[in-house]
């Protein structure tokens, strides 16, 4: 039933690109307006922690974390480009690995937080905002891990590699909006 | 209106030169060193005098009154001023500027640099960034405490527009090609947004966010708060203002450019390959 | 230049048949009318739940519907009238036409397309189970906090309602994203940008209007949710959180939102008026740049509904401005469609009736929208029934009229048979004048003072007169739909007659079969203009040796 002499589209932009770029740019626009939210409620509210170098220390960590992860998934990307699927395994596997020690910290962070989501508004939109942004690493990471088993499986080429293009790219986007968040959030 | 008065005008040396070593090498570059070593055509009289408005523009914005008023009393004509440097100078120097002065001065430096520089995410985060940046309390206070950070203030306002207003108003530069008009356009939405979200914090702020401007002298009889509000509302109108002419202006050239190349050209190229089967 | 011949059609036999096969539909088509037959059927209820409130107001001091029901129905009826009705309604159209106005074979992601209607579906009914399920949401169709938090609303209703919102939202962020790639990679060949036709240009703009003003929404109603679950303070002053947050955040999206409902059927009413009037569309540039301009403007302008929460004199100032702005556009495209009928060999079909109205309806809708724009007066209209009357002007003169004109004029491309015009002048005289009769009055009842929402009035002040009437007209449209009804399934059932041109169209969806084979077009077609078919069907007089 389903007969899809679909037309392919030679653009600069493949279909997939296209697709991430307008969910990215969907994405930035939501947290853009919570960023905003979080903007006016802080200024109402009475700041409950200190921004100390101690508080600083797993956030900085987990930037330093998320910088490294982007060079892997920089390397997972150029080594597909020349046809090494072993090296993006390895690539890929590390950035996951490093994804999910980030998001170890958020948690541990989270835990010994001294605000709660249900304190006064600075508390919740604080925890809402890096929790969001927590969601979509974990997105992120489901993506590199289906990547990964895709690579296991062979289906990828020098020609033909999209997904992992992809998945670098919302990594990339993934890692900038954690440096605007914690900008604001942490050195503001 | 006495007091206005009476707000002189603030000859900055560092201006005052700089604008007019500025002016001089525009004109000397169009002009006889261009003839010189025929680097292309002379700009339009209309471009020139874009790019002289713009300089006329930022001198008047600094050393005008509206400096003083700006930098001592009111936290809107310090709006004002950056208003005029970020929405009027700067498109207006880039318009003024000829595509085959870029060329050359990019003969000189890494291409690839310029290439990326002008990338609509950097061009929208240089825009963008400076903006915000300068408006947190924190640092808006500290410029206006130091003058030092003042002057370095204006330039990456400068410097981040010429940036920001690159892909919309730039020049028609040979090596460094502008994006397709609707992803222009897609970006003048995004900038406008951003704006948006800036003038909207101040404007809708219940409270005076400078430090600054709440020990201000006051003048024409504004609070602090009404100050900042009206403030925003500077902020708000004009730039937008400008943006929807920008997408205008941008929208005409699109559709005047695909008149005269009619897009049948392209209907032998293999843009498109249906499939059989 | 695509010289295919014969394409032979490998059909695999279908594995079941039947309903099935359109539960497992990635077809563009199918799926259209899928969104088009669940958009009616949501319709439908929601027009009962206007006829329940219509019947509650005819009189003063009604028992009719207890107050604590008539919230709830008048706040589904405008969830319902908005997102399960008239957003999907575009849809469907959309789905349907588009690919076949760009010479396409299908949406660019077809499964997706299929995903985007079902999580529709489910959204729409999980919002109705909330009737089932403890009481429907009853704060209005904007929710306003703090009156939705947990304290004020202790029903799950709105749970229902923010749950609902999430996955409708999804399904437009899923669908809007299809389109936009369909539009911008699957073009015929010749077919730039800048040839598009007005319905695909407003399904674009359309689009990007929802990805773009939706985050906002979602949110908003993240931070309802988690005050009401997990005892967050986010619109709770008390704590710090702010009750203007909400208003801000919604209408960020809010106000984009009506011009992704009234969109759509402008850009239909710009395919239909120039067919019947036998002449290209009057201005296309400016027609186009107006979609664009109506777009842009509509992310600036969020606050004038607000004006009444106490902003500071400049920034009522700032949006009061950009709303008369926004007006502009919509008259360029008013005049466009006037300039396109001057002179032209006007054919008075129903699709034609449909968009005339359109225009006329809108015209007076838009112009309330101005009036409300002027700060002051707007202080003394806001909340009132002068502000139903401009909504429902704009949306049901606008939006459904515009709807309807494209039902009569699509109807024989998706079914091979016509719609019967003498039922469908009655649907539409009864409709227009039912529609009038209701909204009309509203504005007198506005000025004098009626509150909205509100379930009952007291008598004596002269609003049962006007009530009353309204609640007549409520019940003509109805009429109407009931003839609208008889004329779908009669007209079904007639022998298919399968013109592919009934109306001697412009655009590419004229060329196929009616309706279309599954691959739409056996050999994609080339196009040198904005008017395809036009320059087919007339080589001499084609609208591209014009240009030349």
């Amino acid at each position: 039933m389903n007969i899809l002499m679909q037309p392919r589209s030679i653009n600069r932009l493949s279909t997939g690109s296209l697709a991430l770029f307008i969910i990215l740019a969907s994405e930035s626009i939501f947290f853009a307006t919570m960023l905003v939210a979080y903007i006016s409620l802080r200024d109402q509210a009475i700041l409950p922690v200190e921004h100390t170098l101690r508080r600083l220390i797993i956030p900085l960590a987990n930037t330093l974390i998320l910088f490294v992860s982007t060079f892997f998934a920089w390397r997972a990307t150029s080594s597909i480009r020349r046809g090494k699927t072993s090296t993006l395994k390895s690539y890929l596997l590390f950035t996951v690995l490093l994804g999910f020690i980030f998001i170890a910290g958020q948690i541990y962070e989270f835990s010994r937080g001294g605000m709660h989501i249900n304190d006064q508004s600075y508390g919740g939109i604080f925890f809402t905002l890096l929790g969001f942004h927590g969601l979509h690493v974990l997105a992120g990471l489901v993506f590199l891990i289906i990547n990964l088993l895709r690579a296991q499986l062979g289906d990828f080429s020098v020609t033909h590699h999209d997904a992992i293009v992809l998945g670098t790219w919302f990594w990339y986007y993934v890692v900038a909006v954690w440096l605007v968040l914690f900008g604001a959030l942490y050195l503001i | 209106m006495k007091e206005l008065m009476q707000i002189g005008w603030t000859w900055y040396p560092s201006v005052v030169v700089g604008f007019s070593i500025w002016t001089v090498c525009y004109c000397l570059a169009i002009g006889p060193l261009r003839r010189h070593f025929s680097w292309g055509e002379a700009p339009r009289l209309i471009q020139q005098m874009a790019f002289h408005g713009g300089t006329l523009i930022g001198l008047l914005a600094l050393v005008s009154p509206l400096d003083r008023l700006g930098d001592e009393y009111l936290f809107s004509a310090h709006m004002v001023q950056h208003l005029l440097l970020m929405f009027f100078t700067s498109p207006l120097w880039l318009a003024g500027m000829p595509g085959w002065l870029v060329d050359q001065i990019l003969t000189k430096l890494p291409q690839i640099l310029a290439g990326k520089i002008t990338a609509l995410p950097v061009a929208f985060f240089s825009f963008v960034g400076v903006m915000w940046l300068w408006h947190i309390p924190a640092f808006f206070n500290l410029a206006q405490s130091d003058e030092g950070i003042h002057i370095f203030e204006h330039l990456t306002f400068i410097g981040g527009a010429l940036i920001g207003w690159w892909p919309i108003a730039g020049p028609s530069s040979t090596i460094l090609s502008k994006p397709s008009a609707p992803l222009r356009m897609i970006y003048i939405f995004f900038v406008t947004m951003a704006c948006t979200g800036l003038a909207a914090l101040i404007t809708f702020s219940t409270s005076p966010l400078y430090a600054f401007y709440r020990q201000a002298p006051r003048i024409l009889g504004l609070s602090p708060l009404e100050d900042q509000h009206l403030g925003g509302l500077l902020m708000w109108l004009p730039s937008h203002m400008i943006l929807l002419l920008a997408l205008g202006i941008t929208f005409l050239i699109w559709f005047q450019r695909d008149k005269n190349h009619p897009a049948d050209k392209l209907a032998s190229n293999p843009r498109f390959r249906s499939e059989s089967r | 230049m695509t010289a295919q011949t014969d394409i032979v059609v490998k059909r695999r036999a279908p594995v079941v048949g039947g309903l099935i096969s359109w539960l497992l539909t990635v077809d563009h088509k199918r799926i259209g009318i899928l969104y088009l037959l669940s958009a009616s059927l949501f319709f439908l209820v929601g027009g009962l739940e206007a006829l329940l409130i219509r019947i509650q107001l005819a009189r003063p001091e009604n028992t009719f519907l207890s107050p604590d029901t008539y919230n709830q129905v008048f706040t589904m009826h405008g969830t319902t009238m908005i997102f399960l009705v008239v957003m999907p309604l575009a849809a469907g159209f959309g789905n349907y036409m588009v690919p076949l106005m760009i010479g396409a074979r299908d949406m660019a992601f077809p499964k997706l397309n299929a995903l985007s209607f079902w999580t529709f579906l489910f959204g729409g009914l999980f919002m109705y189970s909330s009737f089932v399920f403890g009481g429907a949401p009853n704060f209005g169709w904007f929710s306003y906090a703090p009156g939705t938090e947990k304290l004020y609303s202790p029903t799950h209703g709105m749970d229902f309602w923010i749950l609902g919102i999430l996955m409708l939202g999804l399904a437009t962020t899923i669908g809007s994203l299809n389109f936009i790639v369909t539009i911008i990679q699957l073009r015929a060949p010749g077919l730039s940008l800048t040839r598009l036709p007005l319905f695909v240009w407003t399904m674009t703009v359309t689009s990007f209007l929802a990805v773009f003003s939706l985050p906002s929404l979602t949110t908003a109603v993240l931070l309802l949710f988690l005050d009401r679950q997990l005892g967050a303070h986010f619109y709770n002053v008390v704590q710090g959180g702010s009750a203007l947050l909400w208003q801000h955040l919604f209408w960020f999206f809010g106000h984009p939102e009506v011009y992704i409902l009234i969109l759509p059927a402008m850009g239909i009413v710009s395919e239909v008026i120039p067919v019947f009037s036998g002449k290209p569309l009057f201005g296309y540039p400016a027609v186009v740049f107006s979609a664009i301009a109506i777009g842009f403007l509509g992310f600036t302008v969020w606050a004038h509904h607000m004006f009444a929460t106490g902003m500071p004199s400049t920034t009522l100032l700032f949006f009061a401005a950009d709303s008369f702005l926004i007006g502009v556009p919509t008259g360029v495209k008013i005049f466009a469609w006037l300039a396109t009928m001057w002179k032209g060999k006007l054919r008075f079909a129903t699709p034609m009736l449909f968009a005339i109205g359109f225009v006329a309806m809108f015209l007076i809708g838009g112009l309330d929208g101005i009036h409300l724009a002027v700060v002051p007066v707007d202080w003394q209209l806001t909340d009132t029934y002068y502000v139903v009357s401009h909504l429902h002007y704009v949306l049901f003169g606008g939006a459904l009229f515009g709807i309807f004109s494209g039902v009569y004029y699509w109807f024989p491309k998706m079914t091979g048979r016509r719609l019967q015009e003498g039922l469908g002048k009655w649907h539409f005289w009864l409709m227009f004048i039912g529609m009038n009769l209701v909204f009309m009055p509203m504005h007198i009842l506005g000025l004098q003072g009626m509150p909205r929402r509100i379930y009952t009035y007291g008598a004596g002040r002269g609003w049962e007169v006007w009530n009353f009437v309204e609640t007549i007209g409520a019940f003509i449209i109805a009429t109407s739909i009931m003839i609208f009804i008889v004329n779908f399934f009669a007209s079904l059932r007639m022998a298919a007659t399968n013109e592919e041109d009934p109306w001697d169209g412009f655009t590419l969806e004229w060329k196929t079969a009616s309706p279309p084979p599954v691959y739409n077009f056996a050999e994609i077609p080339s196009v040198r203009s904005r008017r395809p078919l036009w320059d087919e069907k007339h080589p001499e007089l084609a609208d591209w040796r014009v240009e030349e």
